[in-house]
């Protein structure tokens, strides 16, 4: 950031390697790595795991493959700027790449992705209806979501890692929220759970999908490129189901810290 | 005894003709729901329905409430109220801190035109009071000390010893014995402990 | 009601414990914290660290660009250390641009860099006057508990080893740079500077390994930088009770000691890595 004296400043301008790649070697890595058009990444999440959170969730999708953690804070006295009295809590939400965290180049200067404010409300939306605002009243519960490594459908990765966390930091909801990706590949296939390579190449269109499994509601979905009737159908269909094969994960990961975390009651207490 | 079952916001945990929702749910569709990770635990209250609710004991979000009674520390004062940080409710701690005022009229029951702020409460004293009023869209929480169990219960002289209650409204410090003026509460002998 | 205590009378309840040389955490007082170090997790980094010092967490990621030498240095490349406290690891920060804590880390980094002499920037000169490398080192705070300098630092000089530069050619015809992903080298790292974080109590006590908690507490911080042959690369006071030339002496044996700590762990993590 030219002019930042905040920052230890690097040169004006600089490139990334990749552009100056001799083109011979055009052989990327080999499609789906094995996996089948419909089949998501095996997903490895933790929750439970920062000090300083009231809760916290990290969510890995294929082995190297995109990183997310998410740190929630509150439910705590509202900060300025409430427009109004409200009788509901405010859910605030931030998602932010690191500048490392795409294969392209360096990111510190002007982030990559959409703009972080855009990508935060997107989270914003798809949470919203999971979490039981109207029993926070005059509060508010924070979200940071930090993208390490994106290689792909991290927005889905980041609301299923946020949802993790809010249920982590004993935040009442109404469901869990979980989140899928697809992609339209050139040949107009459907790919679930797309990387990056997919979603560079897919420009027919991408679908992003937030599912509230038990209610077996859609709580946000977040599409672009032209999308058909019945190929959309078909896509909303896929990508709920790959929101369900994600919940028994997370569903185990969260029994697993809340045990960590809380003493089982004693039954003649109170 | 079953072990005690663990369960995610959103599990569907029975009927409501089974049971009656406690802490922690939500009812949607005649159906009791989850709204907690935490552990199930069903009680019966003489022969009525069992109250099924979902216990997260650690630090359950207490949000300040009428009536209850909280610790905190001044932060500032001025000739018509001081404001504090609220740290405990009842017993349990905060972990995020709420901002509340005492205003001078809530700082004791009687007398209360003669009351002065800088002889009840200064920055830093560790006070009990109770909720009052939530507040409105500008003010914070209302709290009174207006009760013998209510007021200071840790302060600090001048030359930063702890500071010894001697009457309800001096305490003295150990170091100079210069006394100083406190709204003073009468603290409860099951608190008093080293 | 010990809880109660702590949170009203923090300094006491500490001083209960110095008393008896010991800390509430259950550590000696010059006990450093169960430190782990993860080399290489990041893959679209050019070299990754994640380092865990108890619960303080930060990770370091490099990215390697291209860029013109400076001016006044056509034989130099740039190194951009760059430490970023985000709401995530702790509320106590705001989000935007970094405030004061941040900008003093990242500047403490930038100078250690400078004086250990742990890189010679001249190494990153690819071709004179024209093309360098600049190594964007960004240092992500994931868990804010105390002992940021001694984290960020392990951090940085365990992805700074795990950096894996292309091989560049210059094209005699076009003057444009040619780069080869196949052919990778490592950094040349001369020196592995290794910091140590004092907290003092009290103008007496000395807690090395600080938790957020001690360092809210303490009268004074201190930080001591060596390298492999017992040479200081830095150190930092920054304000805070005075501190007796004894003391001081002290610290630096201890870092010393410290330094053959991670030195080990570094090699460790390293050679995971490599057998992978």
């Amino acid at each position: 950031m030219p002019g930042d004296s905040r920052r230890i400043r690097g040169p004006e301008e600089s490139q990334s390697p990749l552009l100056y790649v001799l083109s011979e070697e055009g052989g990327k890595a080999a499609g789906r790595r094995g996996r089948g058009p419909s089949e998501p990444r095996p997903v490895f999440v933790r929750a439970g795991l920062l000090s300083q959170a009231k809760g916290s969730a990290y969510l890995e999708a294929g082995s190297g493959g995109t990183k997310v953690l998410c740190a929630v804070h509150g439910p705590r006295e509202r900060g300025m700027g409430g427009e109004r009295a409200e009788t509901r809590g405010r859910l605030l939400c931030d998602l932010r790449w690191a500048p490392f965290s795409r294969r392209g180049p360096w990111s510190g200067s002007c982030p990559a992705g959409p703009s972080p404010r855009q990508a935060g409300l997107q989270l914003q939306e798809s949470l919203e209806p999971a979490v039981r605002l109207d029993r926070y009243p005059r509060a508010e519960v924070i979200v940071w979501v930090l993208v390490l490594e994106d290689r792909g459908s991290a927005l889905p990765a980041a609301v299923s890692c946020a949802s993790l966390a809010l249920a982590d930091a004993g935040i009442e909801m109404f469901d869990l929220a979980l989140g899928c990706g697809l992609s339209r590949g050139p040949g107009g296939e459907l790919l679930l759970d797309p990387d990056d390579d997919e979603e560079e190449a897919g420009s027919g269109g991408t679908m992003s999908l937030s599912l509230l499994p038990t209610l077996n509601q859609v709580s946000g979905l977040i599409s672009s490129g032209e999308w058909e009737g019945e190929s959309s159908e078909e896509a909303v269909r896929l990508c709920m189901e790959g929101c369900q094969r994600l919940y028994p994960v997370l569903h185990q990961c969260l029994v697993k810290a809340t045990k960590r975390k809380i003493p089982v009651p004693q039954p003649d207490t109170n | 005894m079953a072990p005690v079952r663990c369960c995610v916001p959103g599990e569907r945990l029975c009927s409501t003709e089974d049971c009656a929702p406690g802490y922690g749910t939500f009812c949607r569709h005649g159906y009791i729901f989850a709204s907690l990770a935490g552990y199930i635990v069903k009680k019966t209250d003489n022969g009525l329905m069992p109250v099924i609710s979902v216990v997260r004991e650690t630090d359950s979000h207490l949000l300040p409430d009428v009536g209850s009674v909280v610790t905190c520390k001044v932060t500032s004062i001025n000739s018509r109220f001081a404001k504090v940080q609220i740290m405990y409710i009842g017993s349990t701690p905060l972990s995020n801190t709420f901002r509340g005022t005492i205003r001078k009229e809530d700082i004791r029951a009687t007398e209360k035109d003669k009351v002065e702020v800088y002889k009840s409460f200064r920055p830093g004293d560790i006070v009990m009071a109770k909720v009052i009023s939530l507040g409105d869209i500008q003010s914070n929480y209302l709290l009174s000390t207006a009760e013998n169990e209510l007021g200071v219960v840790v302060a600090h002289s001048e030359a930063g010893a702890t500071m010894v209650p001697i009457s309800w409204c001096e305490m003295q410090c150990p170091k100079t014995h210069i006394k100083e003026q406190r709204k003073v509460a009468r603290v409860q002998p099951e608190f008093l402990q080293t | 009601m010990a809880a109660g205590f702590k949170t009203v009378e923090p300094l006491e309840y500490y001083r209960k414990f110095l008393k008896e040389a010991c800390r509430p955490d259950g550590r000696e007082l010059t006990e450093f914290r169960t430190t782990t170090i993860n080399v290489g997790s990041i893959t679209t980094a050019d070299g990754s660290a994640l380092v865990k010092l108890g619960n303080c967490t930060v990770l370091c990621g490099v990215k390697a660009e291209f860029t013109a030498p400076p001016a006044d240095a056509p034989n130099k490349g740039y190194v951009v250390p760059n430490v970023d406290l985000t709401p995530l690891c702790s509320s106590q920060f705001r989000p935007g641009p970094p405030g004061e804590e941040a900008q003093v880390a990242s500047q403490f980094i930038a100078d250690v860099i400078d004086n250990s002499q742990m890189l010679l920037k001249e190494d990153l000169c690819i071709a004179h006057g024209k093309l360098a490398w600049v190594l964007y080192c960004d240092l992500i705070c994931l868990d804010y508990d105390g002992n940021l300098l001694d984290t960020c630092m392990c951090a940085l000089v365990a992805a700074l080893q795990n950096v894996r530069l292309p091989s560049v050619k210059i094209n005699e015809e076009t003057g444009l740079a040619e780069v080869n992903l196949k052919t990778k080298h490592a950094l040349k790292i001369l020196k592995h500077p290794v910091a140590t974080s004092f907290a003092v109590f009290d103008d007496t006590f000395l807690l090395v390994d600080p938790t957020g908690e001690e360092e809210g507490l303490a009268s004074g911080l201190l930080t001591v930088v060596t390298d492999e042959d017992e040479r200081l690369c830095a150190t930092r006071k920054p304000g805070g009770s005075a501190l007796a030339a004894e003391k001081l002496q002290e610290c630096i044996s201890r870092a010393i000691t410290r330094h053959k700590e991670v030195t080990n762990l570094l090699q460790e993590a390293l050679a995971s890595v490599k057998s992978e």
